[in-house]
């Protein structure tokens, strides 16, 4: 199998060979959820980290028992995996109060589904000088945390050594988001999504490695030039290509996103400086953050529009969960300021799962429609 | 009365004041049939009251009338009439309008000579008040595309605010825990119309390293202040205002105290009136009003008198979430109807050691509002993990004698409903108590209508 | 000593009359609920009884429970109606502890003691999905008897997965699935494994005691039943006389339990 094809085809949770061989022959596997978990320092520790996902869950009813009617789907489908066993080859966990409703489920997965270690890392709602402080002090209390009781090896040489092979993912994800700026993409946005989220499921430098046979083989290509119209992805959480799938299926061409699985996680690059754990809190307490932080709109607004004009986006899709609180929010602002500013905008609400496509096709194929005469 | 479309609801607040303080004048009037039923009542009153008479909830005017009831009601009153005097005054001198969120107290804002509106009271009283309760605000602020998953309490202001009816804001102040609905309208409002935003907080854990934090929020909080409102913060004054803020806080802890009596002497109407005082600690308007409710329980309490009807067993209830605002009457009927009588909630309950504050320097009077607003109710019970929300209501059924757990979750809060089995299951493990779940809307009647809440209800004690 | 008594469960959707005679079920029925309640439950109630050869004057107690009480004319004490299915799902099945209600408009989980004291209970009002109605209006849909449901669920090859949380949007993924060409069996399984589903995730959240005793309309379906037993893990026994009158056993025996004071 060629590098395009293995990333694209790579299985969810244990399914996958890679954190299947891990766990066999090389040591402990870490989940995270949001991204502000410092992911570099769980690797330097010799350890697999692993973003914690929901792909595949159609149903919620272990879940329902603790979580109700009035919860986003995503930490629901999360704990359901939890709760059914699917996340048993996890040794730790590491929760953060990113927002209001995944970090309840630090509770309940605590007394529910055994994890042998769960951390809890926070984040100050604001980006301030002792905010800066706080979390570099969280991320600092968790790694003597997993040190300690992993009895882990974890220097700053090591950290170091993590950075840069952090920091290459970035730069060749970067250069993936570049390629897709060009008239005719060599990729479609839901082959892109897949390659870009695998860095999530396997180990960082392999995954470089095979990213770089994976570009080298989509550079060669004609490009894809038979789309409606250039498309950008925004909103809630999203680990699953099936919505951007949908978008294609009509016709539009996803060319870039805001998502926190895709550029929001890997744009910013930890500066190769002296202490390595101070330069790797200020990548990620200052990278582009998800509206839970508070006064950042502007900026958020000015990431979104910078995108969308370097990838001479058509329209804007920012699909909210329902219950989402913090998208529920933003999105309509950004709408408004977008449309303003003569991109136009689609808020789409939906479940964390693909369901009632029906009207989501409908809403869709309707965006399309408007935005492809221009 | 004073003009201007930014003083529309106040003043419509103030005149529902005036009718119901001229109401309750007449002590021999226990209900509006007395004098021949609402039609009745309505003619006999003076004109400039009666557009405002229909506005009011039917059932809150025989409510208020009813002996037990008619002195917290004039407290009530009297108590917001003199607030809204003091926004109109300070509209007038033109002083900075600060918004607020609701867990903490106005002293800091009184020294620098500002004006704090509470942005969750102004949809509370409306919806405590009226029929159509803090509706026209809700509707506006979803029609503009915003969610309706969003918390009441501050859809309605975001509301009003579009609709220009009340003062706009030159400062949001917000404690930026874990409520994300609350966090992300502040930045709304604080984008829509361009006023300055600024937070303090405690990150997540509840121990002196956050609480430190939190402290050196507050501090670059007053900076930001000085500069808005062109005054530094003097010593002198922040004690004043301080002075008066640890009287109501006395009086608070008080009545928290008499609440454990049997049979609890606390009307279960007063609690959303609690809440809309607590977060005006700092006001005499405050003091005062504790003050009667303290005195109003104590009497009950050194006569034997009970609130609940001849013959009626007590059940008491803690209220694992909290009240709705959009029918006082219908906590009058608990009481009436069923000898339910209300103890405590995740919006009234501040632990004993919140204790006063210190008023002997600056540092230990910013210190101890600090730790005031870290002890403060909901904020306590949210901002971190689910243990002391737990904890704190497995405290409170042992230490009022509760009969039962009610847990009336607010459909918008989320984290709540997250946790509310963990709640539950513990307090029937622990104390061995049942629970009533059910949802609602804090403000908006439409959710969850009263008649549903009765028919819920009813269920529920038929079951005790 | 010949007690004859009656109990009556007036519900949204089903009326449900039972007469109680010697400390058993003398006889019984169970109908529409119609427009004009109160005219057609007292023609319904005297039908009952021509049925069993008993007459109005030998009713010595009368206990009514349900939406519909304030219909009876007839003479008779309202009773809760978590206390009448807890206590006649007691009755019925004296180890009972957990109660599991699946009628037309919305399913209720109790918690019994010994006694048949209901101590706890958890409702689902809020939502059609999962009652007796939504496997009406699929029935409708596919042209299929009520009755015809479980059976056909049960000898399925392949159950289609049912995705949506609401009755509404239920409907048309049900039409979505024939139009698609699924099997009709494939596509009851899935719809009637969501309903047993959501029934597991509502006794879970109260939480679960054996014996668990089913009763309601829905517990007249066996892949219903099946799917419910699946999740929770223990036996759901459904009651011996017709599961839709456990209600009305309940408020005959609470009406009859104020005689006794």
């Amino acid at each position: 199998m060629g590098a395009l094809e293995e990333l694209l085809k790579l299985p969810a949770r244990l399914d996958n060979p890679y954190v299947k061989e891990w766990r066999e022959n090389v040591g402990y596997v870490i989940g995270y959820v949001c991204t502000y978990v410092p992911e570099e320092i769980i690797f330097a520790a010799g350890m697999l980290p692993y973003r914690v996902e929901a792909r595949g869950c159609n149903t919620t009813e272990l879940a329902d028992v603790y979580f109700h009617r009035f919860n986003c789907t995503y930490p629901r489908c999360i704990l359901q995996l939890g709760l059914s066993g699917d996340y048993d080859f996890l040794d730790g966990f590491c929760l953060l109060n990113g927002c209001e409703q995944i970090r309840r489920m630090y509770e309940i997965w605590s007394k529910y589904v055994k994890t042998k270690f769960l951390a809890m890392v926070t984040v100050p709602h604001t980006i301030t000088e002792e905010g800066y402080k706080w979390y570099r002090d969280e991320i600092l209390n968790f790694k003597e945390s997993l040190k300690g009781y992993f009895a882990a090896k974890l220097t700053d040489d090591d950290l170091r050594k993590t950075i840069k092979v952090y920091n290459e993912s970035r730069r060749l994800i970067a250069r993936l988001y570049d390629l897709r700026k060009s008239e005719k993409p060599p990729i479609s946005g839901t082959d892109a999504f897949k390659l870009i989220t695998a860095a999530f499921w396997m180990p960082r430098d392999k995954y470089n490695h095979l990213l770089k046979g994976a570009l080298d083989e989509i550079s060669q290509r004609e490009g894809v030039s038979n789309y409606r119209a250039r498309v950008m992805i925004g909103g809630s959480a999203c680990d699953d290509p099936s919505f951007i799938e949908l978008v294609e299926g009509r016709g539009g061409l996803v060319v870039t996103d805001s998502l926190c699985f895709g550029s929001r996680h890997f744009f910013n690059s930890v500066k190769e400086e002296s202490d390595p754990l101070e330069a790797i809190a200020k990548r990620y307490y200052h990278h582009n953050p998800c509206p839970r932080m508070l006064k950042e709109y502007g900026n958020r607004l000015q990431f979104t529009e910078k995108l969308a004009k370097e990838a001479k986006v058509d329209g804007i899709i920012i699909q909210r969960i329902s219950f989402c609180d913090n998208h529920g929010v933003d999105s309509p602002m950004l709408a408004k300021d977008l449309e303003a500013k003569g991109i136009p905008v689609l808020v789409l609400e939906k479940e964390y799962m693909l369901s009632d496509i029906g009207r989501l096709k409908t809403r869709i194929e309707a965006f399309l429609e408007r935005i492809e005469e221009r | 009365m004073k003009e201007g479309k930014e003083r529309e609801l106040l003043n419509t607040w103030k005149t529902t004041m005036d009718l119901a303080k001229f109401v309750l004048g007449y002590e021999d009037l226990t209900s509006l049939d007395q004098w021949g039923g609402r039609e009745a009542v309505r003619e006999i009153l003076p004109d400039e009251f009666r557009e405002n008479f229909d506005m009011i909830q039917p059932d809150l005017m025989d409510t208020i009338l009813q002996p037990k009831n008619r002195r917290v009601a004039l407290a009530y009153s009297d108590s917001l009439s003199e607030y809204i005097e003091f926004v109109n005054r300070k509209l007038d001198e033109r002083k900075k309008v600060a918004y607020y969120y609701f867990p903490m107290s106005t002293e800091i804002m009184l020294a620098l000579d500002m004006l704090p509106i509470c942005y969750e009271l102004l949809g509370g009283i409306s919806a405590a008040q009226y029929i159509h309760g803090c509706e026209d605000g809700i509707d506006r602020i979803q029609s503009e595309g915003y969610p309706d998953h969003l918390c009441a309490s501050q859809k309605a202001t975001s509301g009003y605010l579009l609709m220009g009816i009340v003062p706009k804001p030159d400062v949001l102040l917000k404690q930026a825990w874990g409520c994300d609905p609350s966090n992300r309208m502040y930045e709304w409002a604080s984008v829509t119309f361009d006023a300055p935003l600024i937070t303090f907080e405690m990150p997540y854990y509840y121990n002196e390293r956050a609480f430190r934090f939190l402290v050196g929020t507050v501090k670059r909080m007053i900076e930001q202040l000085e500069k808005i409102s062109g005054n530094s913060l003097d010593e002198e004054k922040l004690r004043e205002w301080v002075k008066i803020g640890n009287q109501a806080t006395e009086y608070l802890l008080k009545i928290q105290e008499l609440r454990k009596e049997v049979p609890c002497p606390d009307p279960a109407w007063h609690r959303p009136i609690d809440t809309a005082y607590s977060l005006l600690i700092g006001r005499p308007e405050a003091a005062s009003y504790f003050k009667a409710v303290y005195e109003d329980a104590k009497k009950r309490v050194e006569k034997g008198e009970s609130i609940i009807p001849e013959g009626k067993k007590e059940i008491r209830c803690a209220w694992g979430w909290a009240w709705n605002a959009y029918s006082l009457p219908f906590f009058n009927w608990l009481e009436e109807e069923h000898g339910a009588t209300y103890l405590e909630c995740s919006l009234t309950y501040f632990p004993p050691f919140t204790g006063l504050v210190d008023t002997t320097s600056l540092d230990t009077m910013i210190e101890g509002l600090a730790w005031r607003w870290f002890c403060w109710p909901m904020n306590r019970q949210s901002m971190s993990f689910s243990d002391i929300w737990v904890n704190d209501f497995v405290r409170i059924c042992k230490e009022f004698k509760a009969d039962c757990l009610m847990l009336g979750g607010h459909m918008a809060c989320k984290h709540f409903w997250a946790l509310n089995k963990l709640l539950s299951d513990a307090v029937k493990e622990e104390v061995g108590i049942p629970t009533l779940r059910f949802e609602q809307d804090i403000y908006d009647r439409r959710f969850t209508p009263v008649s549903e809440l009765k028919r819920i209800m009813n269920t529920f004690f038929a079951m005790l | 000593m010949k007690m004859i008594g009656m109990g009556c469960d007036i519900g949204t959707s089903a009326t449900k009359i039972v007469i109680m005679k010697d400390g058993t079920v003398a006889g019984y029925g169970v109908t529409l609920t119609k427009d004009k309640p109160d005219q057609a439950i007292e023609k319904f109630i005297n039908k009952v009884l021509s049925n069993t050869g008993i007459s109005l004057s030998d009713i010595k107690y009368c206990g009514s429970t349900g939406w519909g009480t304030k219909f009876l004319s007839l003479d008779h004490s309202e009773e809760s109606l978590i206390k009448c299915l807890s206590k006649g799902a007691h009755w019925t099945v004296p180890t009972a502890r957990t109660v599991i209600d699946a009628g037309g408009l919305s399913s209720t989980a109790i918690s019994v003691n010994e006694k048949g004291k209901p101590m706890e209970y958890r409702l689902n009002d809020k939502c059609a999905s999962g009652s007796g109605r939504f496997l009406e209006m699929v029935a409708e849909a596919l042209e299929l008897k009520i009755e015809e449901i479980g059976p056909l669920s049960l000898s399925a090859k392949e159950r289609v997965h049912m995705t949506s949380q609401c009755a509404v949007f239920g409907e048309s993924e049900v039409i979505a699935h024939v139009n698609a060409g699924r099997e009709v069996a494939d596509i009851v399984a899935g719809v009637t494994y969501s309903v047993g589903l959501g029934l597991s995730t509502l006794v879970k959240r109260l939480g679960v005691q054996r014996d668990c005793v089913m009763t309601g309309g829905v517990a007249k379906n066996v892949a219903v039943v099946k799917a419910l037993e699946e999740s929770i893990g223990v036996e759901v026994k459904i009651t011996y006389f017709d599961s839709q009158i456990v209600g009305a056993i309940g408020a005959a025996l609470c009406a009859q339990a104020r005689l006794k004071v």
